[in-house]
Protein backbone atom coordinates (compact mmCIF):
# COMPACT_ATOMS: atom_id res chain seq x y z
CA UNK A 1 0.00 0.00 0.00
CA UNK A 2 1.42 3.36 -1.00
CA UNK A 3 1.76 6.08 1.59
CA UNK A 4 -0.37 9.12 0.61
CA UNK A 5 2.54 11.37 1.64
CA UNK A 6 4.74 9.58 -0.86
CA UNK A 7 2.12 10.08 -3.58
CA UNK A 8 1.69 13.74 -2.66
CA UNK A 9 5.43 14.28 -2.80
CA UNK A 10 5.64 12.64 -6.25
CA UNK A 11 2.71 14.72 -7.50
CA UNK A 12 4.27 17.95 -6.28
CA UNK A 13 7.66 17.14 -7.77
CA UNK A 14 6.11 16.04 -11.06
CA UNK A 15 4.12 19.29 -11.20
CA UNK A 16 7.44 21.12 -10.96
CA UNK A 17 8.75 19.18 -13.95
CA UNK A 18 10.64 16.43 -12.11
CA UNK A 19 10.77 13.59 -14.66
CA UNK A 20 11.86 11.04 -12.07
CA UNK A 21 8.79 11.78 -9.94
CA UNK A 22 6.54 11.43 -13.00
CA UNK A 23 8.22 8.10 -13.80
CA UNK A 24 7.44 6.93 -10.26
CA UNK A 25 3.76 7.76 -10.73
CA UNK A 26 3.75 5.90 -14.05
CA UNK A 27 5.39 2.86 -12.46
CA UNK A 28 2.88 2.84 -9.59
CA UNK A 29 -0.27 3.13 -11.66
CA UNK A 30 0.34 2.00 -15.25
CA UNK A 31 -0.72 -1.54 -14.46
CA UNK A 32 -3.98 -0.27 -12.97
CA UNK A 33 -4.79 1.85 -16.05
CA UNK A 34 -3.91 -0.93 -18.45
CA UNK A 35 -6.06 -3.36 -16.55
CA UNK A 36 -9.06 -1.03 -16.36
CA UNK A 37 -8.89 -0.11 -20.07
CA UNK A 38 -8.55 -3.81 -20.96
CA UNK A 39 -11.98 -4.47 -19.51
CA UNK A 40 -13.83 -2.96 -22.48
CA UNK A 41 -14.51 -3.96 -26.06
CA UNK A 42 -11.48 -2.19 -27.46
CA UNK A 43 -8.67 -3.31 -29.72
CA UNK A 44 -5.13 -3.17 -28.35
CA UNK A 45 -4.40 0.16 -30.13
CA UNK A 46 -7.41 1.76 -28.47
CA UNK A 47 -6.50 0.38 -25.05
CA UNK A 48 -3.07 1.97 -25.50
CA UNK A 49 -4.70 5.27 -26.47
CA UNK A 50 -6.98 5.26 -23.43
CA UNK A 51 -3.91 4.82 -21.22
CA UNK A 52 -2.04 7.61 -22.98
CA UNK A 53 -5.04 9.93 -22.77
CA UNK A 54 -5.40 9.26 -19.05
CA UNK A 55 -1.75 10.11 -18.43
CA UNK A 56 -2.12 13.31 -20.47
CA UNK A 57 -5.12 14.30 -18.37
CA UNK A 58 -3.22 13.65 -15.16
CA UNK A 59 -0.28 15.64 -16.47
CA UNK A 60 -2.58 18.62 -17.06
CA UNK A 61 -4.02 18.41 -13.55
CA UNK A 62 -0.95 17.63 -11.47
CA UNK A 63 -1.17 20.85 -9.52
CA UNK A 64 -4.89 20.49 -8.86
CA UNK A 65 -4.98 17.13 -7.05
CA UNK A 66 -5.54 17.96 -3.39
CA UNK A 67 -6.12 14.47 -2.03
CA UNK A 68 -3.30 12.15 -3.15
CA UNK A 69 -4.92 9.15 -1.48
CA UNK A 70 -7.66 9.44 -4.10
CA UNK A 71 -5.30 9.40 -7.07
CA UNK A 72 -5.80 5.69 -7.86
CA UNK A 73 -9.57 6.11 -7.84
CA UNK A 74 -9.33 9.23 -10.01
CA UNK A 75 -7.10 7.52 -12.57
CA UNK A 76 -9.35 4.46 -12.68
CA UNK A 77 -12.41 6.65 -13.16
CA UNK A 78 -10.83 8.60 -16.02
CA UNK A 79 -9.57 5.44 -17.75
CA UNK A 80 -12.91 3.72 -17.36
CA UNK A 81 -14.95 6.63 -18.69
CA UNK A 82 -12.59 7.18 -21.62
CA UNK A 83 -12.61 3.48 -22.47
CA UNK A 84 -16.41 3.48 -22.45
CA UNK A 85 -16.58 6.69 -24.45
CA UNK A 86 -14.11 5.39 -27.02
CA UNK A 87 -16.00 2.10 -27.31
CA UNK A 88 -19.12 4.15 -28.00
CA UNK A 89 -17.31 6.48 -30.41
CA UNK A 90 -15.86 3.57 -32.35
CA UNK A 91 -19.36 2.31 -32.88
CA UNK A 92 -20.64 5.88 -33.26
CA UNK A 93 -23.82 5.13 -31.36
CA UNK A 94 -25.59 8.15 -29.94
CA UNK A 95 -25.57 7.76 -26.16
CA UNK A 96 -26.20 9.64 -23.00
CA UNK A 97 -23.83 9.35 -20.04
CA UNK A 98 -26.41 7.31 -18.16
CA UNK A 99 -26.25 4.66 -20.90
CA UNK A 100 -22.51 4.18 -20.52
CA UNK A 101 -23.15 1.90 -17.55
CA UNK A 102 -24.82 -0.63 -19.80
CA UNK A 103 -21.68 -1.33 -21.81
CA UNK A 104 -20.26 -4.57 -20.51
CA UNK A 105 -17.16 -6.46 -21.40
CA UNK A 106 -17.61 -9.58 -23.49
CA UNK A 107 -16.03 -12.87 -22.44
CA UNK A 108 -12.44 -13.00 -23.61
CA UNK A 109 -10.85 -16.22 -24.83
CA UNK A 110 -7.81 -17.17 -22.77
CA UNK A 111 -4.47 -16.73 -24.56
CA UNK A 112 -3.32 -19.89 -26.34
CA UNK A 113 -0.09 -19.99 -24.39
CA UNK A 114 -1.98 -20.24 -21.11
CA UNK A 115 -1.43 -23.95 -20.57
CA UNK A 116 -2.39 -24.42 -16.93
CA UNK A 117 -6.03 -25.45 -16.63
CA UNK A 118 -6.33 -23.53 -13.39
CA UNK A 119 -5.12 -20.32 -15.05
CA UNK A 120 -7.37 -20.81 -18.09
CA UNK A 121 -10.39 -21.27 -15.84
CA UNK A 122 -9.43 -18.27 -13.75
CA UNK A 123 -9.06 -16.14 -16.89
CA UNK A 124 -12.35 -17.34 -18.39
CA UNK A 125 -14.41 -16.96 -15.23
CA UNK A 126 -12.96 -13.56 -14.42
CA UNK A 127 -13.92 -12.28 -17.89
CA UNK A 128 -17.39 -13.80 -17.52
CA UNK A 129 -18.05 -11.63 -14.45
CA UNK A 130 -20.09 -8.44 -14.85
CA UNK A 131 -18.28 -5.28 -15.90
CA UNK A 132 -18.81 -3.92 -12.39
CA UNK A 133 -17.30 -6.99 -10.74
CA UNK A 134 -14.31 -6.93 -13.07
CA UNK A 135 -13.78 -3.25 -12.36
CA UNK A 136 -13.89 -3.60 -8.58
CA UNK A 137 -11.55 -6.60 -8.63
CA UNK A 138 -9.09 -4.80 -10.94
CA UNK A 139 -9.08 -1.83 -8.56
CA UNK A 140 -8.45 -4.11 -5.60
CA UNK A 141 -5.64 -5.91 -7.43
CA UNK A 142 -3.72 -2.87 -8.56
CA UNK A 143 -4.60 -0.10 -6.14
CA UNK A 144 -5.36 -1.68 -2.78
CA UNK A 145 -4.73 1.72 -1.20
CA UNK A 146 -7.86 3.18 -2.86
CA UNK A 147 -10.59 3.76 -0.30
CA UNK A 148 -14.07 2.36 -0.71
CA UNK A 149 -15.23 5.95 -1.25
CA UNK A 150 -12.86 6.32 -4.25
CA UNK A 151 -13.84 2.95 -5.62
CA UNK A 152 -17.50 3.83 -5.27
CA UNK A 153 -16.95 7.10 -7.11
CA UNK A 154 -15.13 5.39 -9.95
CA UNK A 155 -17.95 2.87 -10.35
CA UNK A 156 -20.92 5.10 -9.66
CA UNK A 157 -21.74 3.09 -6.54
CA UNK A 158 -22.69 4.30 -3.04
CA UNK A 159 -19.74 3.83 -0.69
CA UNK A 160 -21.75 1.36 1.39
CA UNK A 161 -22.15 -0.94 -1.62
CA UNK A 162 -18.46 -1.36 -2.41
CA UNK A 163 -17.62 -3.85 0.34
CA UNK A 164 -20.64 -6.08 -0.35
CA UNK A 165 -19.95 -5.85 -4.11
CA UNK A 166 -16.35 -6.93 -3.59
CA UNK A 167 -17.45 -9.85 -1.40
CA UNK A 168 -20.15 -10.91 -3.83
CA UNK A 169 -17.80 -10.75 -6.83
CA UNK A 170 -15.09 -12.77 -5.12
CA UNK A 171 -17.65 -15.34 -3.95
CA UNK A 172 -19.10 -15.57 -7.46
CA UNK A 173 -15.66 -16.14 -8.95
CA UNK A 174 -14.76 -18.71 -6.30
CA UNK A 175 -18.08 -20.52 -6.83
CA UNK A 176 -17.55 -20.68 -10.59
CA UNK A 177 -14.07 -22.02 -10.09
CA UNK A 178 -15.39 -24.59 -7.64
CA UNK A 179 -18.01 -25.68 -10.17
CA UNK A 180 -15.25 -26.11 -12.69
CA UNK A 181 -13.54 -28.25 -10.04
CA UNK A 182 -10.36 -26.30 -10.07
CA UNK A 183 -10.33 -25.18 -6.45
CA UNK B 1 -5.05 -9.26 -0.03
CA UNK B 2 -7.49 -12.11 -0.70
CA UNK B 3 -5.57 -15.15 -2.06
CA UNK B 4 -7.83 -15.27 -5.12
CA UNK B 5 -7.03 -11.61 -5.88
CA UNK B 6 -3.32 -12.31 -5.50
CA UNK B 7 -3.64 -15.22 -7.90
CA UNK B 8 -5.52 -13.04 -10.41
CA UNK B 9 -2.93 -10.27 -10.08
CA UNK B 10 -0.08 -12.70 -10.75
CA UNK B 11 -1.92 -14.19 -13.71
CA UNK B 12 -2.66 -10.82 -15.34
CA UNK B 13 0.88 -9.57 -14.77
CA UNK B 14 2.26 -12.66 -16.51
CA UNK B 15 -0.26 -13.00 -19.32
CA UNK B 16 -1.09 -9.38 -20.11
CA UNK B 17 1.90 -7.18 -19.29
CA UNK B 18 1.84 -3.45 -20.03
CA UNK B 19 3.54 -3.02 -23.44
CA UNK B 20 6.76 -1.00 -23.47
CA UNK B 21 5.21 1.47 -25.94
CA UNK B 22 2.46 2.25 -23.42
CA UNK B 23 5.02 3.00 -20.72
CA UNK B 24 6.99 5.17 -23.14
CA UNK B 25 3.85 7.13 -24.08
CA UNK B 26 2.98 7.58 -20.40
CA UNK B 27 6.45 8.91 -19.63
CA UNK B 28 6.10 11.34 -22.54
CA UNK B 29 2.72 12.77 -21.43
CA UNK B 30 4.05 15.87 -19.61
CA UNK B 31 6.05 16.78 -22.72
CA UNK B 32 2.93 16.43 -24.89
CA UNK B 33 1.02 18.80 -22.61
CA UNK B 34 3.85 21.35 -22.47
CA UNK B 35 4.24 21.31 -26.24
CA UNK B 36 0.51 21.78 -26.86
CA UNK B 37 0.54 25.04 -24.89
CA UNK B 38 -3.07 24.57 -23.83
CA UNK B 39 -2.77 25.17 -20.11
CA UNK B 40 -4.78 28.18 -19.04
CA UNK B 41 -6.96 28.35 -22.17
CA UNK B 42 -10.73 28.51 -21.70
CA UNK B 43 -12.56 25.24 -22.34
CA UNK B 44 -14.86 24.49 -25.25
CA UNK B 45 -17.42 22.07 -23.83
CA UNK B 46 -18.08 18.87 -25.75
CA UNK B 47 -21.76 18.08 -26.35
CA UNK B 48 -22.43 14.36 -25.98
CA UNK B 49 -20.70 11.44 -27.67
CA UNK B 50 -19.82 10.96 -31.33
CA UNK B 51 -22.72 10.44 -33.70
CA UNK B 52 -22.59 8.80 -37.10
CA UNK B 53 -21.50 5.53 -38.62
CA UNK B 54 -18.41 3.42 -37.95
CA UNK B 55 -15.20 5.19 -38.94
CA UNK B 56 -16.88 8.58 -39.09
CA UNK B 57 -18.06 10.47 -36.03
CA UNK B 58 -19.57 13.89 -35.50
CA UNK B 59 -18.66 16.03 -32.51
CA UNK B 60 -19.79 19.41 -31.29
CA UNK B 61 -17.96 21.81 -28.97
CA UNK B 62 -19.22 25.13 -27.70
CA UNK B 63 -18.68 28.15 -25.50
CA UNK B 64 -20.46 31.49 -25.49
CA UNK B 65 -17.81 32.75 -27.95
CA UNK B 66 -17.63 29.95 -30.47
CA UNK B 67 -19.16 26.69 -31.64
CA UNK B 68 -17.41 23.94 -33.56
CA UNK B 69 -19.17 21.16 -35.41
CA UNK B 70 -16.66 18.54 -36.47
CA UNK B 71 -16.81 15.43 -38.63
CA UNK B 72 -14.03 12.97 -37.81
CA UNK B 73 -13.11 10.72 -40.75
CA UNK B 74 -10.88 7.73 -40.16
CA UNK B 75 -9.36 5.88 -43.07
CA UNK B 76 -7.04 3.16 -41.81
CA UNK B 77 -4.59 5.01 -39.54
CA UNK B 78 -5.18 8.46 -41.05
CA UNK B 79 -7.66 10.89 -39.52
CA UNK B 80 -9.13 14.10 -40.87
CA UNK B 81 -11.29 16.71 -39.19
CA UNK B 82 -13.76 18.53 -41.41
CA UNK B 83 -15.78 21.13 -39.64
CA UNK B 84 -17.78 24.30 -39.30
CA UNK B 85 -17.12 27.18 -36.93
CA UNK B 86 -19.38 30.07 -36.05
CA UNK B 87 -16.36 32.41 -36.21
CA UNK B 88 -14.63 32.78 -39.63
CA UNK B 89 -10.96 33.68 -39.44
CA UNK B 90 -10.41 31.46 -36.39
CA UNK B 91 -7.19 29.46 -36.34
CA UNK B 92 -7.65 25.85 -35.23
CA UNK B 93 -4.66 23.77 -34.20
CA UNK B 94 -4.94 20.01 -33.68
CA UNK B 95 -2.39 18.92 -31.05
CA UNK B 96 -1.31 15.28 -30.88
CA UNK B 97 1.50 13.44 -29.08
CA UNK B 98 3.13 13.04 -32.50
CA UNK B 99 2.26 15.28 -35.44
CA UNK B 100 -0.85 17.46 -35.54
CA UNK B 101 -2.09 20.12 -37.96
CA UNK B 102 -3.49 23.62 -38.32
CA UNK B 103 -6.29 25.23 -40.34
CA UNK B 104 -7.90 28.65 -40.63
CA UNK B 105 -11.70 28.80 -40.78
CA UNK B 106 -12.69 30.25 -44.17
CA UNK B 107 -15.31 32.91 -44.89
CA UNK B 108 -18.04 30.30 -45.15
CA UNK B 109 -17.14 28.96 -41.71
CA UNK B 110 -15.51 25.74 -42.92
CA UNK B 111 -12.16 24.19 -42.13
CA UNK B 112 -10.26 20.96 -42.83
CA UNK B 113 -7.33 19.42 -40.98
CA UNK B 114 -6.08 16.18 -42.47
CA UNK B 115 -3.08 13.90 -42.15
CA UNK B 116 -3.69 13.37 -38.43
CA UNK B 117 -2.97 10.10 -36.63
CA UNK B 118 -5.22 7.86 -34.61
CA UNK B 119 -4.78 8.66 -30.94
CA UNK B 120 -5.25 11.45 -28.38
CA UNK B 121 -6.06 14.86 -29.79
CA UNK B 122 -6.85 18.31 -28.43
CA UNK B 123 -7.96 21.36 -30.42
CA UNK B 124 -6.59 24.80 -29.62
CA UNK B 125 -8.72 27.56 -31.06
CA UNK B 126 -7.49 31.12 -31.48
CA UNK B 127 -10.30 33.56 -32.27
CA UNK B 128 -9.63 36.62 -34.48
CA UNK B 129 -9.83 38.67 -31.26
CA UNK B 130 -6.80 36.75 -29.95
CA UNK B 131 -8.77 34.81 -27.32
CA UNK B 132 -7.50 31.28 -26.82
CA UNK B 133 -9.93 28.39 -26.37
CA UNK B 134 -9.31 24.67 -26.16
CA UNK B 135 -11.12 21.36 -26.13
CA UNK B 136 -10.36 18.61 -23.67
CA UNK B 137 -8.25 15.75 -24.97
CA UNK B 138 -10.11 12.91 -26.64
CA UNK B 139 -9.16 9.94 -28.77
CA UNK B 140 -9.75 10.00 -32.54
Amino acid sequence: MKDPKLIQCALQRAAQGDEKAWAELVAWYERLLWSVARGYRLCQDDVEEVCQLTWIRLSERLGQIREPAKLAGWLATVARREAMRLAMDRNAVPVEDTQLESLVAEPVEPPEFLHSDRNRQLWLHFHALSERCQHVLRLLMYSPEASYADMGRSMGLPVGSVGPTKTRCLRTLARKLTKAEVI
Amino acid sequence: MDPLLTELKDLFSAVDPVPAAVTAAALNAPMVVRRSGVLGAKFLRRDGAARGVRGCGRLRFRTADCELDIMVDRVRDSVSLRGMSTVPGTTIRACQPVGGGTAVVDESGQFLIDGLRKGPLCLVVQLPTGSLLRTDWWVV
